[in-house]
């Protein structure tokens, strides 16, 4: 999913979850979205809710690639978002200049 | 196939590497390494391997634990002495992580067992000690058709290179036969010290990896020889042979027989070509 089409979005109708540091998060992050830091170990991904597509980031998209497969094995509707947070934070300021 | 949250907080680490990722711990579940020897060489090979998540582990080695083993096969403890190093070696795999599926052979490779012992693996891990077992693995892996990693260590030296059928060369295009014994001391006779052997084998389990996984580059066509004297590594091309006597154009090996003898016989039979 392109950092556009994220931007779009009605977030009420996805899990988001959000893979960078909680002080990240603090800085800068989404409401509602579920934390789980990376460096914390995935175990917890076992935890995601179902019933809603899911989508994944992290600061720039790389290692939510790959937390993404896992979470469609686990048998969620996923969505990985390119470029991460990074890239949306970009599409975000883009309205604002 | 879905991890659960033990193997995904267990292989966090390296799910979110490239290179491995879901895609790669899957098939490393999947795989079945060999690791012929649990000594110097297998040690750190069983362990780094088991420590990755590789589904099926098979060990051989017919030995059992002694003190003078301690001081570089590190997968072996004190409280093992006297008990058979495969199952010093299993208990210590599960100890590591209980997923790994453990086979054991308290058995020497010999040319009546090796075809039966390596048919269900996907990658061969040869770290034995002794030439007779290094070229009946070659051998045994050439004729059945099964990839595998050849190496050895002599003092602070090591060589390694792995073999994919019907694509590189073969031990015994590099070397079609034994060096003489004089040349060719086992760890006894010449010393060793325990993180040569160490870093060789744990060389050998992160070939088996990228086998299992497609990362990366192996060691197809070429000889690793590394120096830890003097920290040179080098790496040489060695192309495939077509006078190689067993996977070359007119092969004279074309079954296994006795090791010792046959080396011998071969040598005679290449000295009078």
């Amino acid at each position: 999913m392109t950092p556009r089409e994220f931007a779009e979005l009605d977030f009420s109708q996805y899990t988001l979850l959000d893979l960078r540091e909680p002080s990240e998060l603090i800085a800068d992050g989404i409401e509602g979205a579920l934390n789980m830091p990376v460096s914390q170990g995935l175990g917890a991904l076992a935890t995601v809710p179902a019933g809603k597509p899911v989508i994944v980031f992290c600061r720039v998209g790389v290692i939510s690639e790959e937390v993404a497969e896992l979470l469609a094995d686990l048998g969620h509707d996923v969505y990985n978002l390119e470029g991460g947070y990074c890239a949306y934070r970009a599409v975000k300021h883009e309205g604002n200049d | 196939m879905s991890f659960s949250p033990e193997e995904l907080e267990r292989y966090t680490r390296q799910l979110i590497l490239k290179d491995v990722g879901a895609k790669g711990q899957r098939k490393i579940k999947d795989g079945k390494v060999l690791v012929i020897g649990a000594g110097g060489l297998g040690s750190t090979a069983i362990m780094y391997l088991a420590a990755a998540g590789v589904g099926t582990l098979g060990i051989v080695d017919a030995d059992c634990v002694d003190l003078t083993n301690l001081q570089r096969q590190i997968i072996h403890t004190t409280d093992d002495l006297g008990v058979p190093k495969v199952e010093s070696a299993a208990a210590t795999v599960k100890a590591l992580n209980p997923n790994v599926e453990v086979v054991t052979y308290k058995e020497y490779v010999t040319a009546e067992n090796i075809k039966e012992i390596i048919e269900p693996y996907d990658f061969i891990i040869d770290a034995t000690d002794n030439f007779p077992a290094k070229y009946l693995i070659n051998d045994a892996c050439v004729l059945f058709e099964k990839p595998f990693s050849h190496a050895g260590i002599l003092r602070f030296e090591g060589q390694m290179t792995t073999y994919l059928p019907g694509e590189g060369p073969c031990f015994r295009c590099m070397f079609p036969v034994p060096p003489p014994p004089e040349l060719s001391p086992t760890c006894k006779e010449a010393g060793i010290i325990g993180a040569v052997p160490g870093v060789v084998g744990s060389l050998q389990a992160v070939e088996a990896i990228k086998f299992l996984t497609g990362a990366g580059d192996l060691l197809v066509g070429k000889l690793l020889i590394i120096d830890l004297l003097t920290m040179e590594f080098h790496t040489v091309n060695m192309p495939r042979e077509d006078s190689c006597p067993i996977c070359g154009k007119e092969p004279v090996i074309t079954s296994l027989v006795e090791y010792e003898q046959t080396v011998c016989d071969l040598k005679d039979i290449l000295e009078n070509e």
